[in-house]
């Protein structure tokens, strides 16, 4: 388990292991143990002069202190920040617009609905290229490869078509 | 009165006397229709013709699949242009590619032979595609169910599938990309589903042996699914690694890895080589068809990632494989 931990600390680990190693060691207080000893190794390597202050007794002790309010939120009005924020995202608008009127301008375009955009064209397929030597690939990808849509013998279609020859 | 206020005996037998009323376009039919799918191509003897397309390119070929004493035999062969042929006796499927002179032979993983998709499977595919049967169509004669598969995110392409209810068997089929374009489809044009059919007709009908044709017969071994050589970072939503495989495409190659990832309809391989002093190659990605392909190069060993999935996640997945630190 020490040699997933060390992993985990390398980041080393995929997601899935990583979220089953965090669910052990939520359970494990020995594996929380050694992973603090490797922080603190970690850091007396790296010469940090405030070593190993384990707050989370203390931040625990804090939030359970926390006084909880049952006592419903008033609405708060729109305070200075946010107006701020709000006219800056407004002019930010403008800007764009601006910037889309203008470069439509520039590139002659006759058309001023800006309203219309069109949604941009998402590359789904790379552009074909020579593949020689490619066919034992195609060969072992559609022959060991399970697909649920071409099968039954279909799936070799793309090795010897044409397009999988590369042609 | 409206049907509503029916008691339900009354409107189940309704139900009966109507079928049409019957069919509840949800995941449950469409997810039985797939599961039907998913097993039906190691049981169903048939023989046909069908059309396979890709962007503007089309080609006619035959297929028969054949379940006989136990074995399995299937043969496909390209009508249009040079005759190639795919000949497969259970795990070995044997490649004639003519114009190349070149036979390429490979075992099959044993693993294959398990139906690809399990029921929990089936299940799992509606957290990434979202699935519901369509209209009813007929293709080379037969009545179909369609079924339509649009992905949820832009990991993976979408399906349309024209399913045989009675066998399972795909009537046709399309792998969709962005806003619905095809990118890839195949139809049956004419189907024979049962037999008899001969032994005959799934033996090939080209001759290796003979004069100067090269034959590559690949060696490949299972391997422990993680034998933990390799980081995966980036695997995508979904995707599960399947297996991995020990492969020798000549006996002078070096030995190369091939881990298999599914997320249950999108397939992705990766090839591990060991660069063994081949010059360094930049990153690339391009497309053999609706599969796309990238490359790359990592301390001393050569990656290629090739699957049916959008460019954009393949390199994505790709960007994040590396080897695990001893």
């Amino acid at each position: 388990m020490t040699k997933e931990l060390s992993a985990l600390f390398d980041g080393e680990l995929e997601v899935h292991e990583e979220s089953s190693l965090w669910a052990t060691m939520k359970a494990n207080s020995g594996l929380r143990q050694n992973w603090r000893e490797y922080k603190l190794i970690g850091d007396a390597l790296r010469d940090e002069s405030d070593l190993n202050r384990d707050i989370t007794a203390k931040v625990m002790r804090e939030l359970s202190n926390e006084p909880v309010v049952f006592a419903p939120r008033p609405k708060q009005p729109l305070r200075w920040p946010k107006a701020l924020m709000a006219l800056a995202a407004s002019a930010a608008g403008i800007a764009v617009v601006g910037w889309l009127a203008l470069t439509q301008q520039l590139q002659g375009g006759e058309s001023t609905t800006l309203a219309r955009v069109e949604r941009p064209t998402i590359v789904t397929v790379a552009a074909p290229a020579p593949t020689p030597g490619m066919q034992e690939y195609m060969l072992a990808h559609q022959a060991n490869a399970p697909g649920l849509y071409l099968q039954g013998g279909a799936e070799h279609i793309r090795t010897v078509s044409v397009v999988g020859i590369g042609k | 009165m409206s049907v509503r206020f029916f008691p339900p005996i009354l409107a189940a037998a309704g139900l009966l006397a109507l079928p049409a009323l019957a069919e509840q376009p949800g995941p449950g039919e469409a997810l039985q229709l797939l599961q039907k799918v998913a097993s039906a191509a190691q049981r169903v003897t048939y023989t046909g013709v069908f059309v396979y397309q890709n962007g503007t390119q089309s080609e006619t070929s035959r297929i028969t699949h054949l379940i006989d004493n136990g074995d399995e035999l299937e043969r496909l062969e390209v009508l249009d242009g040079s005759p190639r042929e795919v000949v497969r006796r259970n795990e070995e499927v044997r490649c004639f590619l003519p114009e190349n002179k070149l036979l390429i032979i490979e075992r099959r993983n044993a693993h294959q032979f398990f139906p690809t998709l399990v029921p929990g499977n089936v299940a799992g595919l509606t957290e990434h595609y979202l699935i519901r049967t369509g209209s009813i169509g007929r293709v080379a004669g037969v009545n179909s169910r369609v079924v339509l598969i649009e992905p949820r995110d832009e990991l993976r392409f979408g399906h349309q599938f024209w399913i045989d209810p009675q066998t399972g068997l795909l009537l046709k089929a399309s792998l969709l990309g962005d806003a619905g374009v095809v990118l890839e489809s195949f139809a049956f044009t004419e189907l024979k589903i049962g037999g008899p059919i001969s032994r005959e007709m799934v033996k090939p009908q080209m001759e290796a042996s003979s004069g100067d044709w090269q034959v590559q017969r690949v060696r490949s071994s299972e391997t422990r699914a993680d034998d933990g050589q390799w980081l995966f970072r980036n695997v995508l939503p979904g995707f599960r690694r399947l297996s991995g495989m020990k492969r020798q495409l000549r006996p002078d190659a070096p030995e190369s890895t091939q881990v298999i990832f599914s997320d249950g309809l999108a397939a992705i391989s990766v090839f591990i080589e060991p660069l063994a002093g081949r010059s360094k190659e930049e990153t690339s990605a391009f497309s053999m068809g609706a599969v796309n392909v990238y490359k790359r190069q990592v301390a001393d060993y050569q990656l290629i990632v090739m699957g049916d999935v959008p460019i954009g996640a393949l390199r994505h997945f790709g960007e994040g494989i590396e080897p695990r630190k001893k």
